[in-house]
């Protein structure tokens, strides 16, 4: 007992470097690279970003995304190829029903709101994983089926854009300032993730997603955990779905349906391994945010009509080129043995908060520069934001 | 250490912790096993073995827990277990042939992969840190960082990792599936010594293996299988090769078949030769040749490079180091350097895995027999298109010959049986008109008629002077079908053997490893010698009788002795006691006469 002790430290790491593999997860690297990137691009184009107007209205414009990816991480790291092309038609509807609902008086109380929407988004995973679990359909095919089905079905409850979202939560869409309600559900999403990561459970499902017979065959209950990643998956849906009503204030058939390529698009970017166990609220953070960073850094420019084309091609672009950049993450692993994400990123974050500095500080004596400065401090046009897919629907002017 | 109290009860030496009793398991026509019954005590090791086919592994995954069985009972602790979660709360660990690791996750979670509750950890996290790795110490030999994601890892450290889940738990029965396979010799030893400890705590431990050297070093009792049956129990002082393999084999065997039968090569040119070859990475150089007419069997157990050897020879696979070459039907040597050549070189390939490498399980019979056709069934230039009327003779032609059953041609494929689906990938290859078909484990789950014709037909190949190489997991197969049959082991030829007297006991001794490899060296070696085989055949019998020359002709050799053929070699060969002059131009009489030295015919030249 005595050697044992002595044997093994109570630090992380009791074996030293000699010993056989690394610990490292490259697949941060890019995301994270990436985002400092467009970081400092944006606020070198528009220093407004980082006003806290700036920051609020990021917010409010990425969370919906944001737990998007989410919903599709938790899925995706199940294995079997999980990518579950429903969540933006899964938003919708959960959009519309609410403001039908709501609409008739039955659901105003934010409790029954939040309760409601969680409750759509799990019920409908449940009947997913029940489908993907007992009769073995693969699970794209189940999820193509479940897009076809409820964009349809969306359509059916609320033909047009309309309606009016609870009152309570009509204030949240402003994203005026930092903190705001939708904030504070990103974050608690995300710590209830983190916290998730610390359970057997989550160990249980990222072995599965790794490696689905050796799980089985070592006793690991594989339909519990299966079904397990789906019900937090509709969870991190109705969250999306609350985050995006608070964003357009009212119902939209149409508009949720176009998260699901641009989840997808984030989850990949923010190095999930669609074949399962590997991925996390990190990179799909990161990823989502990158997103929002291209068509910030993008509405700068002034593209006019062909706005968002120029969009769509931008996140394509970087989308292939950073999974092509993942082939070096082998060379990387060769000569790094433990990198650590959270120190990369700080020392990045340094980096970026020189250049933030840079391009808000207000060098005052030149004053041609000082007029040029001013200029380009100037918010941006709301409108050059309003691109799909990230776009922020016009308030109805009624 | 938080291993549990050692149970020191010295009762536990004769309580059978798992009785199997009359179990069968049926995989379509394929009977793995077919009434087999074992026991194990508490406190030994218990090996089960058998050839290729045998049935072992089926039993290591009933007694796991994977596998339902069809008919009969087992009793594994008194309970009989039908998932792996409920063996492992029995106290079963299984360690599988397949490395079952999860190359996303950590060493960590790796190794108490299963152990955690659903929502609950069983250990505290440093606790797991510790004994994973002090265990993969132990195990591995070296320092092993516990946070390492698996996918990093070696292949060896990846199979400790397999071993080290099924101690961690503490199993009453550890079943063992071939798991040294990836193992070095330190690493086995280590295992050894593992296991002995085990043993002495009161663990059941199944070992499934068909190393028999290793077999006779650790275990205390074993079961043969053979067929599907288990056909002996041996104890510890009994455990010899000679008892295993007399076992193994049975003694009932050589007697059904006729293996002088065996078709014979016309002449002793080579239509295939490779110098200097290797088929696995580290494996050894060795030589093989091909002579036109004759049908080469392959054997080994699984997984001793054979495999890999026929898809060398077809092209599918390149060789490791050296180089193939074909002597064309021109006579002109052409070498031979990927798939493109060997199709070219008229070299077909017949998998027996016909869900991978040969149907096109969406398309008709029609199509998945002519489909390597199209190419040359091209006409009307750019326009390249098929002639789909001489394709229809080819297949009509094919059909035929192999008595294959279907209903239109136009029909999916997989509407067939399995020996019809083969029937139609031998169709494919025939119709390629090939000089060399190559089969690998063609015969694999399709039933005896169908082999039964499949072997008449590529007797009647050979005997147009084409070549086989036919590979095979089931040594019945070669008797009175393989002109000789190369065994296989560690990646090169381990010996061979003369089809006319083969003795499926020695081919099993050679495949494991107990055989004094003179066939290698002997005229069936891999590369027979260039007149070896009639040379001996005839040189032995010539009896010089002034004008007169004598020559026996075996009956192998019946069909080809005609006259001119039997002169040249009679003239050509330097026997002390031939007269040299009899070939200059004097007349000299052939008298043929058979084994017993009746004179069958005589003739004059």
């Amino acid at each position: 007992m005595s050697r044992l002790s002595a044997a093994a430290p109570s630090s992380a790491t009791p074996v030293e470097a000699a010993a056989f593999g690394g610990n490292s997860s490259p697949f941060l690297l890019m995301p994270i690279t990436l985002f400092f990137l467009l970081l400092g691009f944006a606020v070198l184009r528009s220093p407004s970003l980082v006003t806290s107007a700036g920051i609020g209205s990021a917010i409010i414009v990425a969370t919906p995304l944001i737990l998007a990816t989410y919903a599709l991480m938790a899925v995706v790291i199940a294995g079997r190829g999980t990518v579950d092309l429903s969540v933006g038609p899964l938003i919708g509807f959960i959009n519309v029903t609410l403001i039908q609902l709501h609409g008739l008086g039955v659901l105003d109380n934010p409790f029954a709101v939040i309760g409601y929407a969680l409750a759509v988004g799990a019920l409908y995973q449940f009947i997913f994983a029940l489908i993907v679990i007992y009769v073995r359909v693969q699970p794209i095919i189940v999820s193509l089926s479940g897009y076809l089905a409820l964009s349809g079905i969306n359509l059916v409850i609320l033909p047009r854009p309309g309606g009016v979202a609870p009152d309570w939560m009509a204030s949240w869409g402003l994203g005026t300032t930092i903190f705001s309600p939708v904030l504070l559900i990103l974050v608690l999403a995300s710590i209830a993730w983190l916290l998730f990561t610390r359970t057997a459970f989550y160990t249980h499902l990222r072995l599965m997603g790794s490696d689905e017979r050796a799980a089985y065959t070592s006793g690991v209950p594989i339909f519990v955990v299966r079904m397990g990643a789906h019900l937090i998956s509709g969870c991190f849906a109705g969250l999306a779905s609350i985050t995006f009503t608070a964003l357009i204030s009212s119902g939209d058939p149409s508009q949720g349906t176009t998260y699901t390529l641009i989840a997808v698009t984030a989850l990949v970017l923010g190095g999930a391994s669609l074949a399962g166990g590997r991925g996390g609220v990190f990179g799909c953070f990161l990823g989502a945010i990158n997103l929002y960073l291209i068509t910030f850094g993008l509405a700068t420019f002034s593209f006019g009509a062909v706005q968002s084309f120029v969009t769509n091609l931008a996140y394509g672009t970087i989308l292939v080129v950073s999974l092509l950049l993942t082939l070096v993450i082998p060379f990387i692993q060769r000569h790094i043995r433990n990198f650590s994400p959270l120190l990369y990123f700080v020392a990045l974050s340094v980096v970026a908060l020189g250049v933030i500095l840079h391009a808000t500080y207000d060098y005052g004596s030149a004053a041609p520069a000082a007029q040029a400065m001013a200029g380009r401090l100037a918010p941006i046009d709301p409108a050059l934001l309003y691109v799909a897919p990230l776009e922020v629907a016009v308030p109805d002017a009624d | 250490m938080s291993v549990p109290a050692i149970e020191t009860d010295t009762t536990f030496q004769s309580r059978d912790t798992i009785v199997v009793r009359n179990v069968k398991k049926h995989f379509g026509p394929t009977r793995a096993l077919d009434g087999a019954s074992f026991s194990a005590r508490a406190g030994e090791i218990h090996a089960i073995v058998g050839g290729n086919g045998c049935g072992k592994s089926t039993m290591a995954k009933v007694v796991s827990g994977v596998l339902p069985v069809d008919s009969g009972s087992v009793s594994i602790l008194g309970e009989a277990p039908s998932t792996p979660a409920e063996s492992r709360a029995l106290g079963i660990s299984t360690v599988y042939q397949e490395v079952l690791v999860a190359d996303e996750s950590t060493v960590l979670d790796n190794i108490f992969m299963g152990a955690d509750a659903l929502f609950s950890k069983t250990f505290s996290q440093d606790h797991k840190v510790r004994r994973a790795a002090e265990l993969m110490q132990e195990l591995a030999g070296e320092p092993v960082n516990p946070f390492a994601l698996v996918g990093t890892l070696p292949l060896g450290l990846k199979q400790w990792i397999t071993i080290a889940r099924a101690l961690m738990s503490n199993p009453k029965i550890l079943i063992l599936d071939e798991s040294s396979a990836a193992l070095d010799f330190d690493s086995t030893e280590r295992l050894f010594a593992k296991m002995r400890e085990l043993r002495d705590r009161g663990t059941t431990i199944l070992i499934v293996t068909h190393r028999i050297a290793e077999l006779i070093r650790i275990s205390d009792r074993a079961t043969v299988l053979r067929d599907g049956r288990d056909v002996g129990v041996l104890e510890k002082g009994d455990i010899t090769e000679k008892n295993l393999l007399a076992l193994m084999t049975g003694e009932d065997q050589s007697h059904r078949h006729h293996a002088h039968d065996a078709p014979q090569p016309q002449d002793n040119r080579p239509v295939l030769s490779a110098q200097a070859i290797a088929t696995q990475t580290g494996g050894k150089v060795f030589d093989f040749e091909l002579r036109r007419g004759e049908i080469v069997g392959v054997a080994g157990l699984d997984g001793q490079g054979q495999d890999m050897f026929v898809r060398v020879l077809a092209g599918v696979a390149p060789p490791v180091s050296g180089a193939l070459q074909v002597i064309d039907r021109k006579g002109e040597p052409q070498s031979v350097h990927g798939l493109r050549d060997a199709v070219n070189a008229h070299i077909a390939y017949v998998s027996g895995d016909r869900k991978r490498e040969g149907i096109f399980a969406s398309l008709s019979i029609f199509e998945n027999m002519v489909m390597p056709l199209y190419r040359e069934k091209r006409q009307g230039g750019i326009l390249g298109l098929i002639d789909w009327a001489s394709l229809g003779a080819i297949f009509k032609r094919e059909a035929e010959n192999l008595m294959i059953k279907f209903g239109q041609r136009g029909d999916r494929i997989t509407s067939l049986s399995g020996g019809n689906q083969q029937k139609v990938l031998i169709g494919r290859g025939f119709a390629m008109r090939p000089d060399v078909i190559v089969l690998n484990d063609p015969a694999r789950g399709i039933d005896v008629g169908a082999k039964t014709e499949l072997y008449r037909h590529l007797r009647n190949f050979a005997n147009e002077g084409k070549s086989v190489v036919y590979m095979s997991s089931e040594l019945e197969e070669f008797l009175g079908f393989a002109t000789r049959v190369i065994v296989f082991r560690d990646g090169a030829p381990f010996d061979a053997f003369d089809g006319r007297q083969l003795d499926p006991k020695k081919v099993l001794e050679a495949m494991f490893g107990q055989t004094d490899r003179s066939g290698l060296k002997a005229p069936y070696g891999p590369t027979p010698s260039r007149s070896g085989a009639t040379r001996t055949a005839v040189t032995s019998t010539v009896v010089s009788e002034g004008v007169r020359v004598r020559v026996a002709v075996p009956d192998h050799l019946k069909p080809l002795a005609k006259p001119d053929f039997v002169k040249v070699h009679v003239a050509a060969t330097p026997v002390p006691s031939a007269p040299k002059a009899s070939a200059g131009g004097r007349v000299i009489r052939i008298v043929e006469f058979d084994a017993q030295g009746r004179v069958r015919g005589e003739e004059a030249r």
